[in-house]
């Protein structure tokens, strides 16, 4: 269909004042793109650090006998570093110290038996909070050790010796040693 | 009636003379013409850096890091054909990882979460630092005098300083950053038409 000639140059004469008018609008931006730029990338690297402070860092029972149960005192640690961690627990054999061939296992399962023991940790203010026991792996027991210095968290520690090597007694008769490690990684 | 057709016809003959003669007239007016050719070169607005990056490494909370050499360290060199007036600007530093920033000092002032970035001029007066904002700005020296590139070869040298914030946090008075970040911002440095 053909269009009246009027209605065609009246199209035309709009479609050039949006032209002209595009041009007029790109005019004042014209001296803007009149320049040369170039960059300069600096990077640099703040330093990790991760160190737990515990308190206090020793547990002397004194003497043991087959089967006990024994819980310690309110052990104290602190993030003195400055990442938020998850606080992980490990345990290992205890081990005579007279004679390092006489050594406990550390119980997997919570059961004690001849020469495995038993270790448990008790959080209060630790997410997952509540007991959790303590094996040869490495297991996550505070994931809620955050980045405050002066907001310390707590835990206590239960162990249970094993059962007697014979007639109520542990072999030899000599000082016990084992050692829990905690660490940290960031969360 | 005859007389009205002749004076019609003089008329017209008249008319058409004066109407041939017009286009010579300007001919007639003087005995030289001149025209006159008007033309624009193309500005070619080019500038170089010899240096496109500043390894720190790792930074400590409120601490000063300065450019190694400290006036010298990077050459600004005009590789285009027209005078250019140098400008900087600078902007935050973001951790890469993201949600971690540093806003870009508006002075030589630090705080927590506030870097402050600053130049300085090579052979202007000695520790004569100018801070670098976010806004772009002409690159000046001490005195005030605004650095310019006059022409193609035309070269100036600068260094930088960063001032790291201060710490997020201190324990036992030693201050630290929040973990351990790669921080990276960028410096523009730009040429505009003197």
């Amino acid at each position: 269909m053909m269009l009246p000639s009027k209605l065609v140059e009246q199209i035309n004469m709009r479609i050039a004042s949006i032209a002209l008018a595009i041009i007029l609008i790109l005019i004042p931006s014209l001296p803007a793109l009149a320049q040369d730029s170039e960059t300069i990338t600096i990077t640099m690297t703040t330093k990790t650090v991760i160190e737990i402070e515990l308190s206090p860092t020793d547990w002397d029972i004194g003497t043991i006998r087959p089967e006990e149960i024994h819980e310690s005192g309110t052990f104290t640690m602190t993030n003195r570093g400055n990442c938020d961690l998850r606080a992980l627990i490990k345990g290992k054999e205890a081990v005579c110290v007279d004679n390092p061939d006489y050594k406990w296992e550390l119980s997997s399962d919570g059961y004690n038996d001849k020469q495995i023991y038993v270790l448990w940790y008790e959080t209060s203010d630790c997410t997952p909070g509540g007991e959790g026991l303590i094996t040869t792996e490495e297991n996550v027991f505070c994931s809620n050790f955050g980045i405050d210095g002066y907001n310390p968290k707590h835990f206590g520690l239960k162990l249970k010796a094993p059962l007697a090597d014979y007639n109520g007694y542990f072999y030899g008769g000599g000082e016990m040693k084992t050692t829990i490690t905690i660490s940290g990684v960031i969360a | 009636m005859q007389v009205r057709k002749m004076d019609k016809r003089i008329v017209s003959i008249t008319l058409a003379i004066v109407l041939a003669l017009i286009p010579c007239l300007p001919a007639l007016a003087e005995g030289n013409s001149t025209v006159t050719i008007t033309m624009a070169t193309e500005k070619d607005i080019d500038i170089t850096l010899d240096k496109a990056e500043w390894k720190i490494g790792d930074v400590e909370p409120n601490t000063e890091y300065v450019t190694d050499p400290y006036a010298t360290w990077c050459t600004i060199t005009n590789s285009g054909n027209c005078m250019v007036e140098i400008r900087v600007k600078g902007e935050d530093a973001v951790c890469v990882g993201g949600g971690y920033t540093w806003t870009l000092s508006s002075d030589n002032t630090t705080a927590k979460g506030k870097y402050a970035l600053l130049y300085h001029v090579a052979y202007d007066s000695a520790d004569s630092y100018t801070p670098i904002t976010t806004i772009d700005t002409q690159m000046k020296k001490a005195n005030g005098d605004v650095i310019e590139l006059v022409g193609n070869g035309a070269q100036k040298q600068f260094g930088l300083k960063l001032l790291t914030p201060k710490p997020d946090f201190a324990v036992d008075g030693v201050g630290h950053f929040f973990r351990g970040k790669q921080m990276q911002t960028t410096i523009t440095i730009s040429a505009v038409i003197a």
